[in-house]
């Protein structure tokens, strides 16, 4: 009796004791404190963003952001002087936030766009990508820029930059009478709606476009057109006030684009024999070598 | 959630506020005109699976069995890009061209076919319940095969699938929101648009549950109302 009393109560003593052991004020651990100590990164990547990351044909997980974030790993080994094992994790547009928000990836590595609202939650690395909402035609399409969507249907993906693009010309009379915007919830399903003729241009950024057309079964039917209505910087994403792995990352990039690595791993995937050819635009050029801030 | 801070104000503040309003009518315009066709459809289905008739038995076991066997998420990506295929192409061109909103109606009749194929079976089921001497009284008394059915049968077997029927009504509601693959901006859309936009979605997506929870909760208040405003003395079921 005496025996499950004193256990009785040294269980409620543990159980009062526990939280308050948690309230001790403790500066939480950064992101690279957390990789030394477990010697794991994790990254997120897209699985059908092509080709920033995506399945190719032998069903490799591969793309331009994947090998960025190995040179990252690489490097994280030489500074760390540790082994670190790479865990890649797949995100979507809906995903990647929440789950760089409970920390449970480390950075997302993909295609998304900086913009201001979402620095609310996250914060994001110096650009690495830059592009802007484009339109894909059928060849010979009288749509030759944004006013020509006047009255016309036009598609874009849900809750995209590009949607956003649209609804804002509308608004702005550049688009006049406005379109009918129609939204899908992935890529390849607008531009089956635009082979049916549902739609009448599709709008998204102008480095999807390209690769859009390039897995086309016939390229040379469409048409990439219209200038740059936005433009589109992409960053990668990282958890909010983690300031000392945000400056990590973004020396990191630095170097790999002072190196010319950065290129060389531009040119795999969007160079003449690359998986999307796209030429870098002088903005582009201009805006990396502007943001390489000095050694 | 460390590193996230809640900000609900994107369920109200603007633009928001109004796209989020504008996407529960459409939720609710959407479930109704589809729930409608359901009815209307399910009805007459679910009777030709019990009429004596064998052809109306055959097309009306084809109809539930095709329809109710693939998935609804399967059958609006069917109905958007599939069905319309089957047009001509100068007829597909002109519903292109010249009608509004197409994802919305596509959904609407998707959303209505497919639950019908439910709301069919919950009928038939219904029907079968009834007493065989019932259809035998009626005909005693004179009826033909269809007055039988509108007089005695339909009526009785309604009473007794309102409970079934209240669940596949509040399906109906819950099914609009796959709405959105196709493009409809009914709650879970607009919840998830609003979320790329700002990135609160958890915010949003609280909004939904709510808008949700409080649509349905109203379903099933109007559907016992129902009950007992129909209900026979005498019968089985929820008494005033």
């Amino acid at each position: 009796m005496k025996v499950k009393l004193l256990l009785a109560t040294g269980l409620c003593a543990i159980l009062v004791a526990l939280p308050l052991l948690g309230c001790a004020p403790k500066k939480p651990e950064t992101v690279l404190e957390k990789i030394k100590r477990t010697g794991e990164i994790t990254i997120g990547h897209r699985e059908g963003s092509v080709p920033f990351g995506f399945f190719d044909e032998a069903g490799n997980w591969v793309g331009f952001s994947i090998d960025i974030g190995e040179k990252l790993v690489e490097q994280l080994k030489k500074d760390l002087g540790v082994d670190i094992k790479y865990i890649k994790k797949p995100v979507d547009p809906k995903t990647r936030i929440p789950l760089v928000a409970n920390r449970t990836i480390d950075i997302v590595m993909g295609s998304s766009t900086h913009t201001i609202p979402r620095e609310d939650t996250v914060d994001f690395t110096i650009t690495f990508f830059l592009t802007g909402s484009q339109l894909i035609v059928p060849k010979g399409s009288p749509i030759r820029d944004f006013e020509d969507l006047a009255g016309k249907k036009a598609g874009a993906a849900t809750g995209s930059t590009n949607e956003k693009a649209l609804r804002d010309a509308n608004t702005a009379g550049i688009i006049n009478p406005p379109c009918e915007i129609l939204q899908f919830a992935e890529h390849p399903q607008g531009f089956l709606a635009l082979q049916q003729g549902k739609i009448d241009a599709y709008c998204t950024d102008g480095s999807l476009l390209a690769g859009m057309r390039q897995a086309a079964p016939n390229p040379e039917d469409w048409e990439v057109v219209g200038r740059l209505l936005t433009y589109d910087p992409y960053g990668y994403i990282v958890p909010e006030n983690d300031s000392d792995w945000l400056d990590y990352v973004n020396a990191f990039l630095i170097h790999l684009i002072k190196s010319g690595e950065f290129y060389q791993i531009y040119d795999k995937w969007f160079g003449p024999d690359g998986k999307v050819p796209l030429p870098i635009t002088e903005e582009y050029r201009t805006l990396l070598t502007l943001q390489s801030w000095p050694d | 959630m460390g590193g996230y801070e809640f900000d609900w104000s994107v369920l109200w503040r603007e633009p928001y506020g109004g796209w989020m309003l504008q996407a529960i009518f459409t939720t609710i315009h959407l479930s109704l005109l589809g729930w409608a066709i359901a009815c209307v459809f399910g009805l007459i289905v679910g009777t030709m699976r019990v009429f004596p008739s064998r052809v109306a038995r055959v097309i009306g076991t084809a109809y539930v069995e095709i329809i109710r066997n693939i998935p609804y998420l399967v059958q609006l990506f069917m109905w958007y890009f599939m069905v319309p295929l089957l047009l001509p192409k100068n007829a597909q061109m002109w519903v292109n061209a010249n009608v509004p909103n197409i994802p919305y109606w596509t959904a609407v009749i998707c959303l209505g076919v497919y639950t019908a194929s439910r709301v069919a079976e919950h009928l038939r089921a219904g029907m079968h319940s009834i007493p065989s001497d019932q259809y035998r009284a009626a005909a005693s008394t004179g009826l033909s095969t269809f007055q039988a059915y509108r007089y005695v049968i339909i009526p009785y077997g309604i009473r007794i699938v309102i409970p079934p029927l209240t669940t596949e009504f509040l399906t109906c509601f819950k099914n609009s929101a796959l709405a959105m693959t196709i493009g409809v901006m009914e709650t879970t859309g607009m919840a998830y648009l609003i979320d790329s936009y700002t990135w609160h979605g958890l915010e949003t997506t609280s909004g939904a549950m709510l808008v949700y929870i409080f649509t349905t909760t109203t379903i099933v208040l109007f559907m016992g109302w129902v009950e007992t405003k129909i209900s026979i003395p005498g019968m089985l079921g929820r008494v005033r």
